[in-house]
């Protein structure tokens, strides 16, 4: 028995971990041997090694031999499988241009990409990725670059307050944040939690906030408002480096509290505790969220949160919210990626940009020079979401919507048909699809609708550097504790491969993922594997206040409260809260959905025994208010609809959960379920995809993504499913 | 200005020194520096826990893992490690 210092990648945290190997195989996980990182473990991990050898794992390429969707594959080679897929790529792309083929991954499970996939992408000649990202921290950061140019991470270790805008680590999701909460408790930092749902953060709060789902941005221009009628703000901060001072006053005065109080369904009073409370900490953190990344106000709301962190001083200063530039010993993915390969023409045609362009190379293309002059490069895709296609766009193109067909889909590592918003149109844009190709280790609900399904390794059987893709700072790295089993490969085997066959072999000079990861850290002056020997984290510079020496990589090279990339787009340039629309009568109760659970990341998991055992079926909460008004109980099988779709789930009544609001789980489906077209493992039962629309009124603006926080729903009583 | 720079100066030294002993903390191999770091760690984390204790949690502490013959008779049966796995030729 040896040990490997690895990364879990069974969610997007990243935990350092020990993984315990015997026989060539990982038989035990347990915490990483560094006292400081010890604690930062949670069920899915300790899980991995048996749900990655689960007996229903793709180990060989499947080829589909029946009709798409039918169940029917042949195994072949890879070399086969590869062939093919190149000749009929070349085919689409003679045939309709090389913007015909779209990309969609998850990034944090496939994770050893290296920017590989987009590389290839840059080289063929097509600007259409799409990623999980978009919904999830990618967004965030684009939109954070718009206000100060970069994105940054909580200083929990330093802060003397916190800010959780419906955010909720717990001890098995996001656990090492649940650890730096806790711990900033313990230190005396002030706690200030915004949810509808009493959640288990509001416990340690010292100020909890139960807004209406989402309202967020509603909330932080009250903020804004007292922040700055009160006189409360870091007047030299913003004296010297902001911008649009003025203009968000103006804008926030159209906010006073009463209004506000009206939209959140908040007290005054309390509003304007909390937002005092914050203002005058000695130093305050607000850490990302995926809930103001999921909402129709979301660009506004992130937005807020970047310009609340610039009135009160907590840009890049201690005990703030950090900017931790590349890693200056590391080969950044952005740099690998190659965006200034893709000709200008091919990345005008990027799908969505025309109208909803913030995440697009069109919606940053303004701070280019900017992030050329402070961060020392053209293109930084920090957390991979600054250059992508809007996803909705893509489905529709890929449905045969226009404005161009796109006929080729991959899909890597990621379960798209249950990961975006409206998942009857991206079934109808996968039916419509001349070839698809996932890289997956199941036969999820995407997989059983492709023409080829190629076996992904997993985070026990890669080595892999981990940068938070730009964001955390930290250069982190994970040795390969065990070979993959069968043939399953990494992505970056299957970029390097097609590339190869499709004549881009000069651009993928290295051979194997060890020889790239080589190349990232050359400026160490060491092999990866003696790197990942000696060092489990290689710390950034913690430096502070870097405006100070560089300015801030946006157009006016400070801080934008109005923003003059967002004005040139064609948009509001200040933040605003836009109403919900009316719904029909019917649909008189509000769901939220798009959390995950303590058991799962995201649309996987559901496979291993021991984390079914503990959470076996979707379950909605609601109130024993909400329970009385639709006639339901605890334990009762319901339908939860909206004016797109309906699902399936159980109820567990939560006196946690506020009236008039149901909370719906993310991802379902059951893998042993009945596979194949109108079946999909049940994922037409459980999926919450199919409860989002995605037309305008439920789509933020600027990015175009969908409104996961308030969908008008209702609920029918229904018999215990077959 | 120069009280700043001399404030920057202090600091930035002083910086580096917690720099350095904090990555001597995440270096997997053990050295002279690392040794008494780790355990001077080791022994503040253990008193922080004692006294918050958020962190106890009986499934990751009582966790023995697996063995290897288990999960190979797990995700192979009875068959060969090379075999083809199960659903690969289904038709359903």
């Amino acid at each position: 028995m040896h040990t490997k210092g690895v990364l879990c990648a069974s969610c997007d945290i990243a935990c350092a971990l020990t993984a315990h190997v015997d026989q060539g195989r990982v038989v035990k996980i347990s915490h990483s041997k560094n006292p400081l990182l010890k604690d930062n473990i949670c069920m899915k991990g300790v899980y991995a090694p048996k749900g990655f050898a689960h007996p229903d794992r793709v180990l060989h390429p499947l080829k589909r031999v029946g009709e798409r969707g039918s169940g029917q594959w042949q195994r072949v080679s890879w070399a086969d499988a590869m062939a093919d897929i190149a000749s009929r790529l070349r085919v689409i792309a003679d045939k309709h241009g090389p913007e015909a083929l779209a990309v969609s991954t998850s990034e944090w499970n496939t994770s050893v990409d290296n920017g590989a996939g987009r590389r290839f992408l840059n080289h063929f000649g097509s600007p259409n990725w799409i990623s999980g990202v978009a919904l999830c921290a990618g967004n965030t950061a684009a939109v954070n670059r718009l206000v100060y140019g970069w994105f940054p991470f909580s200083d929990f270790a330093r802060t003397r307050c916190i800010v959780l805008f419906g955010h909720n680590p717990q001890r098995h999701s996001w656990t090492p944040i649940y650890n730096m909460i806790r711990a900033a408790k313990v230190r005396g930092a002030k706690i200030i939690v915004l949810d509808p749902r009493r959640n288990e953060s509001a416990d340690i709060a010292d100020c909890f906030l139960p807004l209406k789902a989402g309202t967020d941005a509603a909330m932080m221009l009250g903020w804004v408002n007292v922040i700055i009628n009160e006189g409360l703000y870091d007047r030299d901060f913003v004296a010297n480096w902001c911008v649009g001072f003025e203009a968000l006053k103006k804008r926030a005065n159209e906010y006073p509290l009463e209004r506000v109080a009206k939209i959140t369904g908040v007290d005054a009073h309390l509003i304007r505790e909390s937002a005092r409370m914050y203002a005058t900490a000695k130093s305050a953190a607000i850490p990302w969220t995926p809930i103001t990344d999921q909402q129709r106000n979301s660009t506004s709301a992130i937005r807020l949160q970047a310009i609340l962190r610039a009135l009160t001083g907590n840009v890049d200063s201690p005990g703030g919210d950090l900017f931790m530039p590349f890693h200056p010993e590391l080969v950044s993915e952005s740099e690998i990626e190659a965006h200034d390969v893709l000709p200008q023409a091919q990345k005008d045609k990027q799908l969505g940009a025309d109208k909803h362009p913030v995440c697009t190379y069109r919606g940053m293309e303004p701070l280019k020079g900017p992030t050329r002059k402070v961060w020392g490069m053209d293109y930084a895709n920090l957390v991979t979401g600054s250059y992508m296609a809007n996803p909705s766009a893509t489905f529709r193109a890929m449905a045969g919507e226009g404005p161009y067909p796109v006929k080729a889909f991959f899909a890597l590592g990621n379960n798209t048909l249950l990961s975006f918003g409206n998942m009857k149109l991206i079934h109808k844009a996968m039916m419509n699809q001349d070839l698809i190709v996932v890289h997956e280790h199941f036969k999820t609900p995407t997989a059983q609708l492709a023409d080829y399904i190629l076996p992904g390794d997993s985070w026990l059987e890669r080595p892999n550097i981990w940068t938070g893709i730009g964001w955390a700072g930290v250069l982190a790295t994970s040795e390969k504790a065990m070979e993959p089993p069968g043939e399953c490969r990494s992505v970056y085997d299957f970029w390097r491969d097609l590339a190869c066959r499709m004549g881009y072999s000069e651009a993928f000079p290295w051979q194997t993922l060890e020889d790239l990861l080589d190349y990232r850290i050359k400026a160490t002056g060491k092999t990866f594997n003696e790197f990942a020997a000696e060092f489990e984290y290689k710390l950034p510079d913690f430096e502070t206040r870097k405006y100070l020496k560089q300015g801030f990589a946006t157009p006016s090279g400070k801080v934008e409260l109005y923003s003059s990339v967002l004005e040139g787009l064609g948009f509001d340039p200040l933040p605003y809260f836009r109403e919900e629309p009316e719904a029909a009568p019917e649909f008189s109760s509000r769901l939220f959905t798009g959390v995950r659970e303590d058991e799962y990341f995201q649309t996987g998991g559901r496979h291993v025994p021991e984390l079914r055992k503990r959470n076996p079926e979707p379950n909605i909460f609601v109130n024993r208010n909400e329970a009385r008004r639709w006639n339901i109980a605890e334990g009762e099988w319901v339908e939860v609809e909206t004016k797109v779709g309906k699902v399936t789930m159980k109820t567990s009544i939560r006196e946690d959960m506020p009236d008039n609001l149901i909370r719906v789980p993310h991802g379902w489906w059951k893998p042993e379920m009945e596979q194949g077209l109108g079946k999909l493992s049940g994922a037409w039962q459980y999926a919450d995809a199919q409860l989002c629309p995605d037309d305008d009124d439920f789509l933020d603006r600027e990015q175009g993504l969908p409104h996961l926080r308030g969908i008008p729903c209702r609920i029918n009583r229904i018999a215990q499913p077959e | 200005m120069g009280a700043r720079k001399n404030g920057s100066r202090k600091k930035s030294l002083s910086g580096r020194a917690v720099a350095a002993v904090a990555q001597s903390l995440f270096t997997r191999k053990d050295t002279l520096l690392n040794r008494p770091v780790k355990a001077v760690a080791r022994f503040c984390v253990g008193q922080f826990h004692k006294y918050t204790g958020y962190m106890k949690d009986d499934m990751i502490d009582s966790d023995i893992g697996f063995t290897a013959e288990e999960l190979n008779r797990y995700q192979y049966g009875s068959g060969e490690p090379d075999a083809a796995p199960s659903g690969a030729d289904r038709t359903d």
